[in-house]
């Protein structure tokens, strides 16, 4: 079991008193697992996801990702074990506008704490894998929505972490990029056995998955 | 692992694709800082270039150390011997120093006596332009500071008396007087020597105050590879008990005193232009920080943890901080190597007893200046860094511009 999640519980304090996103939710994801999580807009998709990935904290609840409770670690090991463990997806793509292609696959390796020259070659090698090889060198507004989504897959996945947790990855994408992105998700998955979480509303997408999960008033319950 | 946070805040510092507002405002931040190190670096110089000058010719007027007797009296002999045998002395001579009255024609002025022996003049009290002090016939040569000679209307050559009005007791009431000729006249520019000295022969001197073998002290000039200390102490124990020995730090000490306190003072101020150049640096960081939302949130996603973040920030205002300090500090610099070593600032020699403007530097003044700079632009630095470590990464990535 890469990540458990026990009796999670979140709301948010709004001027109406406190909104309860999450109610005991609890849930775990094994190594190379493809799961996906639907619901309507505003049922606690993105919070949960947040949550799982380190990058919220729960109100109440467990969070164990590759054997830490995350709860007793210092921000410096939760950042070490985000960089290590999680990668994640968005549905805008989130890469660093200052920085070319390359240098947005280098930077989360050189944080690990490779050598320039391993994180290169790496990126080399992915960007060819997805045929962006020749885009490497631009910035991410000179490349087009569905480049620019794979890049930021590729950025999740650059340091083999064990989950990768992707935020309705082809929201702003259209039928068949989207295809083309979920396909090379496949791809790489088989390659690095990596446990996904995704969260979608496209039924293509959960159709690739091997467990279908849905939000319903706070709490996750397998999908219909 | 510095070098990877290096690296991002300068790419995000330097290929920001907005060149507007940021760039403006860290070019300011960068040139407050340089004006107020290169301010410090001048004023200080300048200061301490002055009071070179002014510590040299007070030196040069007052001898180096001066060994005063107050009631006790003492053998020359025995003394002379002692200092004639240590090489570090250069030169010394007895003077006798007291208050007497100037009178030419039909003027006089108040002044003060400095008998000193033969020879000493040029030797220990450094006064250029004046010739062999010698007594010749029965009129006593006197070299006048060019103050008294104005005020007296007196040329080389002139008759000028000295009339000693306290030591007459014996005398009936009738005070002292010497008839003297105008040897020379001196010109020191510095305090109010001009205004106040004459010099006399020593025995000239002890006519005039009644001190017969006599005299107040001893002033001497030592080689520049003297230690000052050391031959402090060697000069008191040769001398008799009740003896004092002063240095010119001793002789002019609220002089000096004030001129130290004046150059803190002017560091003070113009540290302020530093501090306000530093306000600079915050609010160019803080906009800096407000349009990296985004990116912090990335980032902290990637598994930048928050003192990472932090260092990139402040990495930023170090950079920007840090080269305002280099340019002004070395533009400072270059400026007191060049004055130094050319004297490309004049002064008009009428007013100033230089003729170019003075100007020193220790290392102990850079570093206290490059300091200053250094702990300044932490404080600045600090506050908007720590903004961006608080960054929820959550928020942040869903910040919109
Ligand atoms: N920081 C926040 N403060 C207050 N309310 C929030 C915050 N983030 C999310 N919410 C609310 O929590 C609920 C769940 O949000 P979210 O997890 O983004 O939903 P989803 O991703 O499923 O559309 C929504 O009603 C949203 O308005
Ligand atoms: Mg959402």
């Amino acid at each position: 079991m890469i990540l458990k999640a026990e009796n999670i519980c979140k709301s948010y304090p709004t001027s109406a008193g406190p909104l309860e996103v999450l109610r005991d939710v609890s849930l775990s994801l094994k190594e190379g697992e493809l799961i996906s999580v639907a619901g309507p807009s505003g049922c606690g998709k993105s919070t949960l996801l947040n949550i799982l990935g380190t990058l919220d904290q729960p109100d109440k609840g467990t969070l164990e990702i590759a054997g830490k409770n995350v709860a007793l670690l210092d921000d410096e090991s939760v950042s070490r074990l985000r960089s290590e463990s999680i990668g994640f997806v968005f549905q805008f793509h989130h890469l660093l506008p200052e920085f070319t292609i390359a240098e947005n696959l280098t930077i989360p390796q050189r944080l690990l704490g490779r050598s320039e020259k391993t994180a290169t070659d790496r990126v080399t090698e992915l960007l060819s894998k997805v045929n962006l090889l020749p885009r490497s060198n631009h910035r991410p507004n000179a490349i087009s929505g569905g480049e620019r989504q794979r890049v930021a897959v590729l950025r999740a996945l650059v340091n083999e972490p064990g989950i990768v947790l992707a935020d309705e990855p082809t929201g702003n994408l259209d039928v068949e990029t989207a295809r083309q992105l979920m396909e090379m998700i496949q791809n790489l998955a088989k390659d690095f056995n990596q446990a996904f979480l995704i969260v979608t509303h496209n039924p293509d997408v959960a159709a690739l998955c091997e467990k279908n999960l849905t939000i319903n008033e706070g709490t996750v319950i397998p999908a219909p | 692992m510095m070098r990877l946070e290096s690296w991002l805040a300068r790419r995000m510092l330097l290929s920001r694709k907005k060149v507007g507002l940021i760039s403006w405002s860290g070019i300011i931040s960068i040139l407050g800082v340089a004006v107020g190190c290169f301010a410090l670096i001048i004023s200080v110089a300048v200061l301490n270039g002055f009071e070179r000058e002014v510590r040299n010719k007070v030196v040069g007027f007052e001898s180096d150390l001066r060994l005063t007797l107050g009631e006790t009296k003492l053998n020359m002999d025995n003394l002379s011997t002692a200092f004639d045998q240590e090489s570090d002395i250069a030169g010394y001579s007895a003077f006798i120093e007291r208050k007497a009255v100037a009178i030419a024609m039909d003027e006089r002025s108040l002044v003060k006596v400095k008998a000193v022996e033969e020879g000493s003049l040029q030797k220990i009290y450094k006064i250029d332009g004046v010739g062999e002090m010698k007594v010749i016939g029965n009129k006593a040569p006197v070299y006048v500071g060019k103050g008294i000679a104005d005020r007296l209307g007196l040329q080389s050559g002139d008759r000028l008396r000295l009339m000693n009005p306290l030591d007459n007791q014996i005398y009936l009431g009738m005070p002292t007087v010497l008839d003297g000729r105008v040897a020379g006249v001196f010109e020191t520019r510095i305090l109010d020597f001009d205004q106040t000295y004459v010099f006399v022969p020593l025995e000239v001197g002890q006519a005039l105050f009644k001190s017969m073998d006599t005299f107040d002290g001893i002033d001497f000039r030592l080689t520049s590879s003297a230690r000052k200390d050391r031959m402090k102490a060697l000069i008191l124990s040769k001398a008799p008990a009740g003896a004092v020995v002063s240095g010119w730090e001793d002789m002019h000490q609220t002089l000096f005193q004030a001129m130290q306190m004046e150059k803190l003072g002017s560091m003070v101020v113009l540290s302020l232009i530093v501090i306000v150049a530093c306000f600079n640096i915050a609010s160019t960081l803080t906009m800096l920080v407000l349009e990296k939302i985004r990116e912090v949130g990335i980032l902290k996603t990637i598994g930048f943890s928050q003192v990472r973040i932090g260092n990139i920030f402040r990495l930023q205002g170090i950079f920007i901080g840090g080269f305002g300090l280099l340019l002004g500090g070395g533009l400072g610099l270059l400026f007191v190597l060049g004055q130094e070593r050319l004297g490309l600032i004049r002064l008009p020699e009428t007013i100033y007893f230089v003729q170019s403007l003075p100007v020193a530097i220790s290392l102990t003044d850079v570093i206290t200046i490059f300091l200053i700079g250094v702990i300044v632009i932490a404080l600045a630095v600090y506050f908007p860094s720590r903004e961006a470590r608080r960054l929820l990464p959550t928020e942040a990535i869903q910040y919109e511009k």
